[in-house]
């Protein structure tokens, strides 16, 4: 009997923590509430403008997630010094998304839930997709800094514009590439996800409308260590050109193989792979591999000023979607301006008309909401270091 | 005495349940978005560990690929919604019909042999899935369906999430029910004897087959239901979603809460939702706290192998 005392007592107790538990939960909930209500009081007068921020900072792509969050930073802390935005400063609210769509919806609540104004950021489409839904029943607008899947576009969703180059983008540059090369037979190697097949099958698409040809389609698992039935099947295609449309990780054991293999001919890398990591990665065999890239910080105009501020900063070097985050931000305050309010439509119409001459180059939005003119650069591999291609 | 503390025991157990159920329904009330949508994705792995929980916890089976039975079924309602514009509702006996009959042939074809196969046979049947919905282009390819349109239900179109934290909860409760029922019904307990021992069993005059065969397509079949819902929750579904990791996560909550006892299994898979994400927020902690997450699991493992709430044998 005493035994069955003692149970019936600790669920009491296991009770009242629970309605405890409730009770907190309620408290700090109104307590976040309130202070949220009062900020959307200030909002009109003199509170922070709350950006709220999606990228993956853990996980596979932490490196990307992390470079694009403190190029916002950079940008915030450059505009609140020289005054802020409509007279208030900025303010960034960050949540991991892990590049994966569950965490990634976990992730867009906790935005919503801050009460911020505007949200920037995804890096990982099939991520950022599962977060816009609830961006956009919130009528929040974001500026997506790097992802590109069309399937972004395909949402058709009014507040949601998109920095980066398309994957058509990415295919034009290739043509030009493969011209300015003089090579005909291409072959594409893709990774079988959301970003690398939606390039690839663009490729598929475009590259015939100049005259290529495409010898080969090609797909290499995420993380499988032998390749050599990819490389048999390059050769065997007579593929003088070879674009590797999938992330950098892989790309370094494709290309090392591919030359071990016995190709020469050349070889080019999508902006999934635009990182110096792959460099490094690819030793001797990276030299002469083509990249075509997002605006590469470094290689564009006034450059020098943001790696010297960046590594002042972070102690380290600006990654590769530095340039079009730390326009995100400037391309917000821009249309807050010329809106003069923060309503979500006045800026989405302010945003739509922009014409903004930034560090990744002059940005301007279709009707879709997509980057009208391309940012796309091509750079080589020359002596362990990026050089510039100019054709 | 005996019927007192039994009594004593029903009575308590009744209240504390009571008393969560209250506390869940009106949690909402309470609690912003944030933790709703972790609340809900708790739910969302109790659905497939109760679900599972059929195979591995009931009848003893190993199943490495549960990720593809939840895939059916969001595939299912999902090309049935984008590409044939159905309601929500009308594909929900289709995705069970499907799962039931995709589980009848892999299960048809290994559960005859020693149960053994059916964790290798499970395995590649999700890498199949997994795979065929990526080159099909009906399922969308890599880029998977998006814009799945959501239902509604009693005129009500489900977008918030707190709408889902209900839908979900309501499902939990089904799930709990039906396999509570099952596992204490007559065939429940075959699936146990079955599960201690199969030769035991079969001795004894149950078609051990047959009925490894139907706790395999039931399990299927709540996978399928929990996937159709999860589509349209989600509104967009792709391959990575269904990897094998997702079938080891969901394995991991059974074997974690303790495998045959729906608390346990409950308990397990809101441990496995919820603990990384109370983590989130502590600095440093927070970048590594998948790396906690692992070692806990391993103390849990070691220092408690049947699970945090495992099944008590019964006495006769």
């Amino acid at each position: 009997m005493k035994k069955k005392n003692i149970r019936l007592i600790a669920l009491l107790v296991a009770l009242l923590m629970s309605v405890a538990f409730i009770a907190s939960c309620s408290n700090s909930n109104n307590g976040s509430q309130t202070t949220g209500t009062t900020d959307a009081d200030d909002s009109t007068e003199t509170g922070d403008i709350l950006i709220g921020v999606l990228s993956p900072t853990s996980g596979s792509e932490a490196y990307y997630g992390r470079d694009m969050l403190q190029s916002y930073q950079l940008a915030v802390e450059e505009i609140n010094a020289a005054g802020g935005v409509l007279g208030r400063n900025l303010a960034l609210y960050h949540a991991d998304d892990a590049c994966d769509p569950n965490t990634a919806s976990q992730a867009a609540a906790r935005i919503v839930t801050s009460d911020v104004d505007f949200v920037v950021g995804g890096y990982c489409s099939g991520a950022t997709i599962s977060a816009l839904q609830q961006f956009y029943d919130e009528d929040l607008l974001m500026l997506i800094s790097a992802a590109n899947s069309t399937n972004i576009t395909a949402l058709g969703l009014e507040q949601t514009f998109m920095l980066n180059g398309t994957a058509d983008h990415g295919a034009a540059m290739v043509a030009q590439l493969c011209e300015f090369l003089g090579s005909t037979k291409v072959a594409l190697i893709h990774q079988g996800d959301a970003y690398t097949q939606n390039l690839s099958d663009t490729c598929e698409r475009v590259l015939p409308e100049s005259g290529l040809e495409i010898v080969t389609v090609e797909v290499m698992e995420q993380g499988s260590a032998d390749v050599s039935a990819i490389v048999t099947a390059v050769l065997y295609s007579g593929a003088d050109f070879v674009y590797w449309c999938g992330y950098h990780a892989d790309g370094s054991n494709v290309i090392k193989q591919l030359r071990q293999g016995g190709y020469t001919g050349e070889i080019a890398v999508g902006d999934g792979s635009a990182s110096v990591e792959l460099i490094e990665a690819c030793g001797p065999a990276g030299e002469g591999v083509y990249v075509t890239s997002p605006p590469y910080v470094g290689f564009t105009e006034g450059g020098e000023d943001f790696i010297a501020d960046y590594n002042e900063m972070f102690g380290m070097e600006p990654g590769t979607y530095a340039t079009l985050c730390y326009d995100t931000i400037y391309i917000l305050k821009e249309a807050i301006e010329a809106a003069g309010t923060l309503e979500t439509s006045a800026v989405r119409d302010a945003i739509a008309a922009i014409e903004y001459d930034g560090l990744s180059g002059f940005t301007k939005f279709t009707a879709n909401r997509e980057l009208a003119i391309s940012n796309f650069i091509v750079i080589q591999i020359v002596d362990g270091e990026f050089v510039l291609i100019s054709f | 005495m005996g019927l007192i503390d039994k009594l004593d025991n029903k009575v308590s157990k009744t209240i504390g349940s009571l008393a969560l159920l209250l506390v869940m329904v009106l949690l909402p009330l309470r609690v912003d978005n944030y933790v709703q949508n972790v609340l809900w994705n708790a739910m969302f792995y109790m659905l497939l560990a109760l679900g599972l929980n059929v195979i591995v916890g009931y009848c003893g089976l190993c199943d490495l690929g549960y990720a593809a039975k939840f895939a059916i079924g969001a595939y299912t309602t999902g090309v049935l919604m984008k590409s044939f514009s159905w309601n929500f509702w009308l594909t929900l006996p289709v995705s069970m019909l499907i799962s039931a009959i995709t589980a009848a042939i892999v299960g048809g074809a290994t559960l005859k042999l020693r149960s053994d196969y059916l964790a290798i046979v499970t395995l590649g049947f999700a890498e199949i899935v997994r795979i065929s919905v990526r080159n099909m282009s009906i399922t969308g390819s890599a880029s998977g369906l998006i814009a799945i349109s959501r239902p509604s239900l009693f005129g009500i179109r489900l977008t918030r999430i707190t709408h889902w934290y209900y839908v979900f909860l309501v499902l939990v409760l089904m799930f709990i029910f039906i396999t509570y029922r099952i596992r204490h019904s007559r065939f429940g307990r075959a699936l146990t004897y079955i599960r201690e021992d199969e030769d035991a069993a079969q001795a004894m005059g149950i078609n051990t087959t047959k009925y490894k065969l139907y706790a395999y397509i039931i399990g299927a079949v709540l996978g399928g239901i929990t996937g159709s819902f999860y589509a349209v929750k989600m509104t967009n579904i792709s391959p990575t979603s269904f990897d094998f990791t997702q079938s080891a996560n969901i394995l991991l909550a059974v074997i974690l809460g303790g495998m045959g006892k729906i608390p346990g299994v409950i308990v397990g898979a809101a441990f496995f939702a919820i603990f990384p994400e109370l983590f989130r927020d502590i600095p440093i902690i927070g970048e590594m706290r998948m790396l906690f997450f692992g070692i806990l699991l391993i103390v849990v493992m070691i220092t408690r192998p049947q699970g945090l709430w495992p099944e008590r044998k019964q006495r006769m």
